[in-house]
């Protein structure tokens, strides 16, 4: 099993939902650590755990757009199968990912709403047919 | 001298059946002392921590007063509200699991504060927008939103207060 801590490895204090507004936000956290962890924890056959304790606190914001475009890439039943996440200090985030995002985005993705990005970032894993193929999926819209 | 001759003689003029009876009065005497102190010891006793659960309620409802009413006066650093509402989360969550327990009260109740209240402000969009400032300040369509909140969820305090205090 492969256990990545948001603590350990993302910050102590994780901000709000988009890089163009917070520095730790939860665009960045999905781009630079929960894609690349769930795609090799899937390539392997492995759960994954994310560990949501001990940081400075979450807004909904920051978990929903990370747990959510995790089901945009890579499916919700994958997902599902796939993770476990922590939350001993606050049990109602897990309550939230479980119960409103992972239903949120995975109708987002069956309607093809594609998510936003606010800034420029490397290629990353997205599930097409059951292959994982690594793509730059979306830009930053120009306003 | 003369008094203990007297009870002497009292004493020894008691019968069986009488001594049966002296007994039962001794014996129901302290009955009933030891059974007066312990229910007026439980009473105190559950007395004393009701107040002491109604103080931790009380100190809740007053720790979020504060945060709104720094977040009505543009006295509120962005970046501190999230670690404030973790701690307040834990907290809330500890005295709301022993009220549950030992009184019954539904473990959610505050969960308006928990959830709702956090979202709405760190959903807001004066609170996005100046997120890296040193001070936030909210717009009045925000703070109608703040004080709507308030005003509907203040009440939840004062039921947790009656359910402690009404309490067998």
């Amino acid at each position: 099993m492969k256990i990545i801590s948001v603590l350990e490895d993302f910050s102590e204090f994780p901000a709000l939902r988009h890089n163009n507004i917070s520095d730790e936000s939860g665009e960045k956290f999905y781009h630079n650590v929960l894609n690349k962890a769930f795609k090799e924890a899937y390539e392997q056959s492995e759960k994954l755990t994310v560990d949501l304790d001990c940081t400075a606190g979450y807004a909904s914001s920051f978990l929903d757009e990370a747990f959510g475009n995790l089901v945009y890439d890579f499916t919700l039943d994958i997902v599902k199968s796939k993770i476990e996440i922590i939350s001993e200090q606050e049990p109602h985030w897990k309550e939230m990912i479980l119960n409103q995002t992972y239903p949120q985005w995975e109708a987002r993705r069956k309607s093809k709403k594609q998510p936003k990005v606010t800034t420029n970032h490397e290629a990353w894993f997205r599930l097409i047919n059951n292959e994982l193929k690594l793509e730059i999926w979306e830009r930053p819209s120009a306003v | 001298m003369g008094t203990t001759f007297c009870c002497l003689t009292f004493f020894s003029s008691l019968e069986a059946a009488d001594w049966i009876a002296l007994f039962g009065v001794v014996v129901n005497s302290g009955l009933a002392y030891w059974i007066v102190r312990t229910i007026q010891n439980k009473l105190m006793n559950k007395r004393v921590l009701k107040d002491h659960f109604i103080n931790e309620i009380k100190e809740i409802r007053d720790e979020y007063k504060t945060c709104l009413n720094n977040l009505y006066s543009n006295n509120t650093h962005p970046q501190r509200v999230i670690p404030w509402f973790k701690l307040m989360n834990i907290k809330v969550d500890d005295i709301m699991t022993i009220v549950h327990t030992k009184y019954f009260i539904n473990k959610d109740k505050l969960k308006p504060y928990q959830i709702e209240l956090q979202e709405l402000i760190t959903n807001n969009e004066d609170f996005m927008s100046q997120y890296n400032k040193e001070k936030v300040v909210f717009s009045q369509t925000s703070r109608t939103q703040l004080m709507k909140f308030q005003q509907s969820h203040n009440q939840l305090f004062n039921q947790i207060i009656i359910i402690i205090n009404d309490a067998e």
